[in-house]
């Protein structure tokens, strides 16, 4: 037997399973969560299932760490792990773990299934990780779509709510037409390279001269259209705000998240890697393309009173800040980016989790009237929001800033300065609609919600002197009547929902701590840069 | 550079020519003769009891695409059946891994009830 | 354990006690939020006293230790760390500015004890003290610009503590607005220094400069006055003091506080932490040096003028300070610290006797309504005493010794250093004869009013609380000065500081006494181990002369202020008549308030008042806000009107997309 087995063994294709366990832990995860959507009981399928899911992530971030500092091809050269896909792969899960958390008690995992809910999201992680990882044009597709297949379903989970389902369709069929182009585009590297492995495409480009081929280059501006469309950068965002808006809010965290950083990651590699000397042809498009995605998302973000849709413009926003650190092809540029990305990760993650709390605790939605008067009643949930607006600005110690820092010094070095200027003018447009927001929160007074909104022991510290101005505290919130079932209005009221308080306050905090001391998040973006071996 | 397809463009445009002159000379050439039972959806066999704004039942979609699902996941056993002998146990415990994941899909299908015809 | 170790504690304790009495102000009961901060503040020196031991046990030449954090960003061409210094100097300092802080702190959990916004006050007076230690301990330029703008922001907190007060919150926005002008002065300097050193460290840059800048080169020289206008904006000298005196709005231990350990002695700091950037351009330390002899001899005539207590004795302090920056300006380090340490003990005492004489006085602070308390605040009068004798040089109080100290440098380096030494002597005539003025006329004569009472154990109270600088009446909800508000010297706590200052005062001096002991010459040597200019004084010089001249001088201003106030009470008038010009520019404290006025206030007003009337309002407002925000809404309405929610639209727009990125690459073929 033990012959038959060495045998075997020299026929079989080496398999590297340590640099496979995060895939395999989130699509085993997948596996197992699916069926114990089968389970009997309502009770049983909902703690179960989310608990494995955590579980799954939680061993795929396992993984990862297992494998830090790896920098190996693994499955014949289609995926490789290096420090770049490890770090990404980080961001993914945490988020995937934080969806997980959000969407313990909504709506959206009861009506589509709590086995079926939980297993598309770690197989859409599972898509993404491919994806971060990919190391031919093969593995990428698949990634992709990987990835946005599962997304498609989950926007739609909240069967019973139009909006939900319209956003899901919308994102498939706009989503296909991405995909689509994409495929093409890749087809058309393929055609004028051929090879789809990312670093024969590199030295075919650099030794046959191929920089100015008009199929290659064609090829490129689809693959570039392609996953502009997957980062929402403008003007291939209009998806991002009707189908951040309709989605479930959770989903919508994870794919503001998520779906960025894997999407970026993949920008970094495709473009660092695989295309590295067609530099000076995609650089000046992949910048103009940041420039019309910063002044479009924060332009568009001004006039929005949905805090989802708000966001959704802000994300566009973002992902042009962050092209900036693709476009100059640097280390220091994939630096920025990784380190934004995992910036960008906590930002969202708070002000996402304060905006889920707000729509179970008000009936009010996303609106921006479900945070007014949030400093006075409840500043557990406004610090957190208060942070993740101030660091989305970029206002300094908080994360968002050293990012931005980071960013701009990237630009300056790789000779895009005037991109760093167009990130700081963003910023201070951004500065009108993220500070509107914390206005809500500290400097209105709250919508009359009744029973629920109990006044807080702690009213705020700024402004005043609160010992000598008793007129000053809980003007916003009188006296509240006793506890009772439930006002006018009452259909989605929650109480205390201390997963997502807790989240919310953990991203917020870190985002304050990683802006006072962002060495940490420095070293591991650091890592991530320098397995870009092109670079420099 | 262009001049690379050139071939296929020589291609598509025989082909377009072809397909039209054929489409054109049936048309001219052939008899016309307008009866009631050549605008039914088939020409032969027992007389439709469908009419036109018959919906099939979702159920149909569902077992459909069920069994194109499986129908293809197994066809992929097929060249593993070839070479099995070159891959040795390995290939052994690939077919039982994917036939796992088979038989978990079955169970969900299953479970879920989307079988049962509704 | 090592002494950063130490070093670190000592910041950690007053920022604990900030967070835990900004959070818990609300459910601290009684005076807990006074003794929890004392206690931080204690339990800093505590540590810092054993990070002085710690440090000696190292050998001299490696008493520089530099800790990190963590870093902040360390990228091309800037390390920013999180990095303290610990040195004999730094020591020195967070040795004073604990110690002196713990005291006031004691004192202050009887004397703000009927303020209705005690915790607040303890939780701003311990963020006060974090700040100072940060700044003295910081180990590059980032973190000491961090803890000066902390300072100055704490400062800003305290001195309009009282905050429905005009006066006291124009006092703190006075206060802030100059001290931001100093942290600009600050910035840049670090600015002209970062770009040739290319560092923030300080170790490095002290081991950079003598090879990136040649002596009073250009850039070094301009970053140096600058590091000088930012200690300058500190420490109250010359022109940018006018803040100081208005600073007494805050509360007394306020006073003592910015006075005697945490803000005013930043500058001195400064210039002996910043030396061998000002060795290296002598040009820029000349400047520091004359600076301060002019702000001591001009202070010390003000104060001569001046009938609030309060203010003369801040203007005393700015005179002192003027003798420190005068002294490290011109090498004397270790003299000019010295002074520093002295001058903690016997102005932080004066304070907290002023006080006890303001509370007292139901809060009135003039001169003119005090007089004979003498026999009613015996010990408050002793406190006085001695913080007076010290203050004017009389030996052997501390005064005498470490002013001395900088005067006799000053005179040994020769030249026209000549005009400082001759100046600080008639300096230090006037401080004797301002501040035993201060005293008798609050002590001695006629018994007041309120003396009386009080020796009949009956307490002063106002019938109206009324602010002491304009005299209107105002609303108690800001705490002091409440009609129920009493206090004298009468509190354990606050007699206990007063106690343990005095002797400070009193015995403080003795730790460097010429030609006996060198205490804190050899201790600060490793600091400035690479100054050329620091020595070991152990030769005669000028040194009796000093010696007598100075004791000669504290005397007779005694004597002079004796027979102004106490023996022939009318001489003061008769002088006042003579000279009404003189007197008139002393009372208006040399018209320092209307010359920035005129140069920079009204200017100021007058180019605001055109930029709001005409500029914004035609250019900005109709041309630029407009258009910008016209602009602006136009691009959102037009991003919105795209939003049509059409999937066939966003397809289109897709293709459109795909087509304009498609040509551009192709154009690029």
């Amino acid at each position: 037997m033990s012959v038959a087995l060495a045998a075997a063994r020299l026929h079989g294709p080496h398999i590297d399973w340590g640099g496979l366990s995060p895939i395999l832990a989130l699509l085993g995860g997948a596996v197992v969560v699916l069926l114990v959507g089968l389970a009997p009981r309502r009770e049983v399928r909902r703690l179960v299932a989310s608990g494995l899911a955590l579980v799954a992530f939680a061993a795929a971030l396992g993984c990862t760490i297992w494998q830090w500092d790896a920098s190996k091809s693994i499955v014949s050269g289609a995926l490789r792990v290096d420090d770049l896909a490890l770090a990404v792969n980080l961001i993914l899960v945490s988020a995937g773990a934080a969806t997980v958390l959000l969407s313990w008690r909504a709506r959206a995992s009861g009506e589509a299934g709590h086995g079926e809910f939980y297993a598309l999201v770690l197989t859409s992680t599972a898509g993404m990780s491919v994806l971060v990882a990919a190391q031919n044009t093969v593995s990428l597709f698949l990634g992709i779509e990987l990835l946005s297949i599962p997304l498609y379903v989950l926007c739609a989970t909240e069967l019973h709510r139009s909006p939900s389902l319209e956003s899901g369709l919308k994102y498939l069929v706009i989503g296909s037409v991405g995909s689509a182009t994409l495929l093409y585009g890749l087809a058309m590297i393929y055609g004028a390279t051929g090879s789809t492995d990312f670093d024969a495409i590199a030295s075919a480009i650099a030794s046959g001269g191929l920089a100015s081929d008009p199929l290659l280059l064609t090829g490129i501006a689809l693959v570039v259209v392609g996953l502009a469309f997957k980062s929402s950068v403008a003007p291939f965002h209009q998806w991002t705000p009707d189908v951040y808006e309709g989605a479930p809010t959770p989903i919508t965290t994870f794919m503001a998240v998520a779906t960025k950083a894997a999407a970026l990651g993949i920008f970094l590699r495709f473009f660092d890697v695989a295309l590295v000397s067609a530099q000076v042809s995609w650089a000046p498009a992949l910048a103009a393309l940041a420039t019309i995605s910063i002044v479009v998302g924060n332009v568009g973000a001004l006039g929005q009173s949905s805090l989802k849709r708000l966001l959704a413009y802000s994300a566009v926003a973002q992902a042009g800040y962050l092209l900036a650190g693709v476009v100059v092809s640097t280390r220091a540029g994939a630096r920025a980016t990784v380190f934004y990305l995992a910036v960008y990760l906590l930002m969202n993650l708070a002000a996402f989790a304060v905006v889920v709390a707000r729509e179970r605790e008000t009936g009010l939605g996303d609106d921006i009237a479900a945070v007014e008067g949030l400093g006075a009643s409840r500043p557990w949930l406004a610090w957190p929001m208060t942070i993740a607006m101030l660091s989305l600005a970029g206002i300094p110690a908080t994360a968002g800033f050293v990012g931005k820092l980071f960013l701009i010094q990237a630009s300056a070095d790789g000779g895009y300065t005037w991109l760093g200027v167009v990130i700081v003018v963003g910023s201070m447009v951004s500065l009108a609609y993220y500070l509107r927001v914390v206005a809500a929160m500290w400097m209105r007074p709250g919508p009359s919600l009744g029973a629920t909104e109990a006044a807080s022991p702690y009213p705020a510290i700024a402004g005043g002197s609160p010992e000598a101005d008793p007129d000053a505290i809980g003007t916003s919130t009188p006296a509240a009547p006793p506890a009772g079932d439930g006002g006018p209005g009452a259909g989605a009221r929650e109480g205390f929902q201390p997963e997502v308080v807790g989240l919310a306050l953990a991203a917020g905090a870190a985002t304050v701590f990683f802006g006072i001391v962002p060495s940490p998040l420095v070293d591991l973006a650091r890592a991530a840069g320098n397995s870009l071996l092109g670079l420099f | 550079m262009l001049r690379s397809y050139l071939p296929a463009l020589v291609f598509l445009l025989l082909g377009g020519v072809v397909g039209l002159a054929f489409a054109l000379l049936n048309h001219r050439l052939g008899p016309h003769r307008r009866v009631a039972h050549k605008q039914d959806p088939y020409e032969c066999g027992l007389p439709s009891e469908v009419r036109r704004g018959f919906r099939f039942g979702i159920s149909f979609y569902l077992v459909a695409m069920l069994f194109i699902l499986f129908d293809i996941e197994v066809i992929f056993l097929y060249p593993v059946a070839v070479r099995v002998r070159a891959f040795g146990a390995f290939a052994l415990y690939e077919t039982i891994v994917f036939i796992v994941l088979l038989a978990v899909a079955f169970v969900y299908v299953w479970r879920r009830g989307a079988l049962e015809w509704r | 354990m090592t002494a950063t170790t130490f070093g670190w504690l000592v910041l950690l304790f007053p920022l604990a006690g900030t967070v835990v009495l900004g959070l818990g102000w609300r459910s601290l009961p009684g005076r807990s939020a006074g003794w929890i901060g004392t206690a931080a503040i204690a339990a800093s020196f505590a540590c810092a006293v054993v990070c002085l031991a710690a440090l000696q046990s190292h050998h001299p030449g490696a008493r520089q230790l530099t800790s990190t954090l963590w870093d902040y960003a360390v990228t091309v061409g800037v390390d920013a760390r999180l990095s303290i210094l610990v040195d004999p100097l730094a020591v020195m300092m967070i040795l004073v500015v604990s110690g002196i802080s713990a005291l006031i702190h004691l004192y202050s959990v009887s004397y703000l004890w009927s303020d209705r916004g005690y915790a607040r006050f303890f939780s701003y007076l311990n963020f006060f003290v974090f700040s100072m230690l940060l700044l003295v301990l910081a180990g590059n330029f980032l973190v000491l610009i961090i803890g000066w703008a902390f300072v100055g922001a704490a400062s800003y907190l305290l001195i309009s503590f009282w905050y429905r007060r005009t006066t006291a919150t124009r006092a703190g926005i006075k206060a802030f607005v100059i001290n931001v002008v100093g942290d600009v002065g600050l910035v840049l300097g670090t600015y002209f220094i970062l770009k040739h050193t290319g560092t923030l460290d300080f170790v490095k840059t002290f081991n950079a400069v003598p090879h990136v800048f040649a002596r009073d080169d250009g850039d070094l020289v301009a970053g140096c006055v600058l590091l000088l206008v930012g200690a300058f904006a500190k420490s109250a000298q010359i022109p940018l003091h006018t803040w100081l005196p208005d600073a007494m709005e805050g509360p007394t231990p306020v006073s003592a506080l910015i006075h005697a350990a945490t803000m005013v002695t930043a500058g001195v700091y400064l210039i002996a932490r910043l030396h061998p950037l000002f060795e290296r351009a002598p040009a820029a330390a000349d400047v520091g040096a004359v600076i301060g002899c002019l702000t001591l001899v001009v202070a010390a005539t003000i104060a001569l003028a001046q009938t609030d207590v309060k203010r003369v004795i801040a203007y005393s302090t700015m005179s002192q300070i003027g003798y420190m920056i005068m002294g490290v300006s011109v090498g004397a380090y270790a003299a000019g610290l010295f002074h520093l340490m002295t001058h903690a003990f016997f102005k932080a005492l004066l304070f907290m006797a002023a006080g006890s004489l303001i509370g007292a006085m139901a809060g009135e602070q003039s001169l003119n309504r005090m007089g004979g308390f003498r026999r009613a605040m015996p010990f408050t009068y002793a406190a006085f005493v001695v913080g007076g004798l010290a203050l004017s040089g009389v030996p052997p109080f501390s005064g005498f010794f470490s002013k001395d100290e900088i005067l006799l440098v000053t005179g040994e380096r020769g030249g026209w250093h000549w005009i400082l030494y001759v100046a600080g002597y008639a300096g230090a005539l006037l401080t004797a004869v301002y501040t035993f003025r201060l005293i008798f006329r609050a002590f001695h004569g006629e018994p007041v009013k309120e003396a009386t009472e009080l020796e009949h154990g009956h307490l002063a109270h106002a019938d109206h609380p009324f602010n002491p600088a304009t005299g209107e009446e105002e609303d108690t909800d800001v705490g002091f000065p409440g009609p129920e508000h009493h206090i004298a010297e009468r509190d354990p706590p606050m007699r206990l500081a007063m106690g343990v200052l005095a002797v400070g005062a009193l015995v403080a001096g003795l730790v460097q006494i010429p030609k006996v002991d060198f205490v804190i010459d050899h201790f600060l040597h490793p600091s400035f181990a690479d100054s050329a200019l620091y020595e070991v004084r152990t030769k005669n010089g000028l040194l009796a002369v000093g010696l007598i001249v100075g004791t000669a001088l504290g005397l007779a201003g005694v004597a002079i202020a004796y027979r102004i106030w106490v023996t022939r009470p009318g001489t003061a008038a008769a002088i006042q008549a003579r000279l009404t010009f003189v007197h008139r520019l002393l009372v208006n404290k040399w018209y320092f308030d209307e010359l920035l006025d005129l140069l920079f206030v009204r200017p100021g007003a007058w180019m605001g008042r055109f930029a709001q009337q005409t500029f914004e309002r035609v250019v900005v407002n109709e041309a630029l806000v407009g258009g910008t925000t016209g602009l602006v809404r136009a691009g959102s309405a037009a991003v919105r009107a795209a939003q049509s929610g059409f999937v066939r639209y966003y397809a289109g727009v897709l293709v459109i997309g795909i087509a304009a990125v498609s040509l551009y690459f192709l154009l690029q073929s």
